[in-house]
């Protein structure tokens, strides 16, 4: 019988060993804390209420196929929706908001913001970003109000 | 070889942490950092994510949180809610992933998490050894040490919700991985 102390000393020396081996690299520890710079104050947060990807139905429907991914945010009654374009390093968005209506788009990425205006349809096409994490900030033409999405990983 | 001892119980102070955090204090903010960022990483890399993938999900998790430091509930636990957030956007990068492989299922040894031949030059044979064992561990169990590995230890309510499994079961479990990995043949002998 092991007891919780010799537990705890062998998990304590893996800890050493991971700590040596595979330790959290120095670039994502400051990524980490300098995300807090991406922090806004009065702006509506849009959940992501879809993702293509954790869709059993269409998975099934497209498996082998290059379908593109398709991602919903939701914030209230405001719909977006985007499909991704491309392949990694060179990604843009194809987006329509719901309803209809004009807005200023920026994509927030690791790299910078990139940004773009929608037409009359609320229809909008980005300029090129990195893969990686990514934020939509959306300032909406009728009463001004700012809209960001969550993050998500592309 | 004695415990170390050197960190806070895990929930000292996190609400305060938080709330700082959420005033945009970069002190209190580089603290949940510090605390938080290994248990991250790992249940990344438990997930056997590349480096490149891994630091895309740990980056992507922080960000969720600087968006939802004014909204989460329970303060509190913002250990169990990182490493909630974590896993799903692990599962999300395994899917997306699994598109590009023809028969539609998720290859988990093409990223795999060798670690750098020079790294574990570097590192002693005991090291080095232990590291092999755990990665030939049956996978439930690698992945599970994996993520206790942590560091700062993580508490059992976050490897909870960073497997989304009850944290009555983790004792046991982690109990019956460490005997396995103790009778590891990479271990045998080196000591």
């Amino acid at each position: 019988m092991t007891s919780d102390r010799e537990y705890e000393d062998l998990l304590a020396e893996l800890r050493v060993a991971g700590l040596v081996v595979d330790p959290v690299p120095e670039r994502v520890m400051f990524a980490a804390k300098a995300s807090l710079s991406w922090r806004t104050i009065d702006a509506e947060l849009a959940e992501l209420t879809y993702d293509s990807v954790l869709d059993d139905d269409r998975l099934s429907l497209v498996r082998g196929a290059t379908a593109a991914r398709i991602l919903t945010f939701s914030a209230g009654d405001l719909k977006i929706d985007v499909e991704v374009e491309g392949t990694d390093g060179e990604l843009r968005l194809i987006g329509e908001l719901a309803p209809a209506q004009r807005a200023t788009v920026v994509v927030r990425h690791t790299e910078g913001t990139t940004e773009v205006e929608t037409d009359e349809d609320g229809r909008f096409r980005t300029g090129v970003f990195p893969s990686g994490p990514i934020s939509l900030s959306l300032r909406l033409a009728a009463g001004g109000s700012t809209v960001q999405t969550e993050w998500i990983t592309l | 070889m004695s415990r170390p001892e050197r960190h806070p119980p895990p929930t000292a102070g996190l609400t305060e942490l938080v709330l700082s955090a959420a005033e945009g204090d970069q002190a209190a903010w580089d603290a949940l950092v510090d605390r938080f960022a290994g248990l991250v990483w790992s249940i990344a890399r438990a997930h056997r994510l590349s480096a490149a993938d891994a630091a895309d999900v740990s980056q992507t998790t922080w960000l969720r949180l600087v968006e939802h430091l004014g909204r989460i509930r329970d303060p509190e636990r913002v250990g169990a809610w990182l490493a909630a957030t974590a896993r799903h956007e692990c599962l999300r990068v395994i899917r997306h992933a699994g598109r590009f492989i023809a028969d539609g299922d998720v290859d988990l040894d093409a990223v795999g998490t060798e670690p750098e031949p020079s790294t574990l030059l570097l590192a002693t044979e005991r090291t080095a050894a232990l590291w092999r064992a755990v990665e030939a561990l049956p996978e439930r169990c690698r992945t599970l040490i994996r993520a206790l590995m942590a560091d700062p230890a993580p508490s059992y309510e976050d490897i909870a919700a960073a497997f989304d499994i009850p944290i009555g079961s983790i004792g046991p479990t982690r109990a019956r991985c460490l005997d396995q990995l103790k009778r590891r043949p990479e271990i045998a002998g080196i000591s």
